[in-house]
């Protein structure tokens, strides 16, 4: 059983990288994907290996929508199934390769990884600030040479902040400051609030909103299992709180938003992305914020590759050690493996309560 | 045993309750102290200072509920 749950939504790439213009290769659960778009606009994902000679159709041409497979010219429709074969007038009957079920959202192209019959469109969970014109959004990939679980550990306790990323996004007050947390058994949510009163500015918010001097600081986290991370990230001046009524128009408003999608068991495509509701079209806030965040995330990058090999290499039953800051991470490690367990699609909808709760 | 209404608010950080579904497990950190709080979704509220110990408890805390449904 693989350590990532089956039947579930991943994101697999980007809208903007799904094109007309050529193939994508990426790998998710382990499964190799072939992407691409159709001319009409659908992006499509088939099985990466030619059925005959195993060619990574992600290394072949697009033609008409059609893939020709770059080594022996096997032709597949937006299906998988093979509609030319080389040579011969006959297509036998076993010449398909599988496709994916995707669904495009918020800017990304999820796949289901599982049973096609049971994918449930619905159940895509949203992050609709990357794709609204209110909000303006950085974003990159980065490949991480570890497991998924440790980068779930990582972006659940935000407390690593002050020592791993300190003088980007990380102060004294991060690590210091109680954090609330709450699990919703029924919908599969973590949710992990840490809200600071007087906190400093770190350069990343000094820099991009302007605010010179301290800060009210909230960080809300919403994790949605197995791989879309939420971070609402609220900065305003000292002592200044969102109105009883009305917009929070005084406070500045970032969206930080991950997919955690495995590769393979020791490795993670880290997808992130920044969404701000203020400086919309200064270029130069947006420059400033996709590089700052990108040179924070290979800081995690090199730590969790780093431990990823320790941990390949620790002794059976090593015993690791939980405190108040880790109550999220925890949380989430448990739904992990309750939705693992499960393989199922579906919110927990059990007869009673008390079971879901199990 | 302890219920939400019957603990300071004063003790405990912002925000109140976040999540709205039917069965939402909390867990606070009472400030200036090392202890958590943690509330299963009937109400009822339990304190240690180990978060692993806590957890245990809250899932098990359900099969003590009525099971006729929600709410405490």
């Amino acid at each position: 059983m693989p350590s990532w749950p089956i039947n579930q939504w991943y994101v697999a790439a980007y809208s903007s990288e799904v094109t007309p213009d050529g193939l994508l290769g990426r790998t998710v659960c382990n499964e190799p994907l072939a992407m691409y778009r159709t001319s009409e606009g659908e992006p499509v994902a088939l099985a990466d290996r030619c059925v005959h000679r195993r060619y990574p159709l992600s290394m072949s041409h697009l033609v008409e929508d059609q893939v020709v497979c770059g080594y022996h010219g096997f032709t597949y429709d937006k299906g998988g199934s093979c509609v030319a074969a080389p040579g011969q007038k006959r297509i036998p009957r076993t010449a398909r390769v599988p496709s994916y079920v995707l669904h495009e959202q918020d800017s990304l192209v999820w796949v289901w990884i599982g049973d096609n019959d049971r994918a449930d469109t619905t159940s895509v969970p949203r992050s609709p600030w990357l794709d609204d014109s209110g909000y303006t959004t950085v974003r990159g990939m980065e490949p991480l040479k570890a497991r998924y679980g440790l980068l779930v550990d990582n972006l659940l306790d935000l407390s690593h902040e002050t020592y791993l990323h300190g003088g980007y996004i990380g102060t004294p007050e991060v690590a210091e400051t109680p954090i609330t947390t709450e699990v919703d058994e029924e919908a599969n949510v973590v949710y992990v609030s840490r809200h600071m009163a007087d906190a400093a500015c770190p350069p990343f918010y000094a820099k991009s909103t302007g605010i010179e001097g301290r800060i009210t600081r909230w960080q809300d986290i919403e994790y949605h299992p197995p791989c879309l991370y939420l971070l609402h990230s609220r900065i305003a001046p000292v002592g200044v709180l969102p109105p009883e009524e009305g917009p929070d128009d005084q406070a500045f408003h970032v969206e930080v938003v991950y997919a955690i999608t495995p590769e393979t068991e020791h490795s993670t495509h880290d997808f992130w992305m920044v969404a701000r509701d203020f400086a919309l079209d200064d270029d130069e806030v947006s420059a400033f914020l996709a590089e700052n965040n990108r040179t924070v995330v290979l800081q995690d990058v090199t730590a969790l590759d780093v431990l990823e090999v320790v941990v390949e290499g620790e002794k059976e039953n090593y015993q690791e050690l939980s405190i108040n800051i880790d109550t999220g991470g925890l949380a989430a490690r448990r739904l992990l493996a309750k939705l693992v367990e499960q393989g199922d699609p579906e919110p927990a909808a059990p007869a009673t309560p008390a079971a879901a709760a199990r | 045993m302890a219920v939400v209404e019957e603990l300071e608010r004063a003790e405990l950080p912002p925000p109140s309750r976040m999540l709205n579904g039917r069965s939402v497990y909390r867990i606070v950190w009472k400030l200036n102290t090392d202890v958590l709080i943690g509330y299963c979704w009937c109400g009822e509220a339990h304190e240690d200072i180990d978060p692993i110990a806590m957890w245990e408890w809250l899932l098990a805390h359900p099969d003590t509920h009525d099971t006729s449904g929600a709410g405490g």
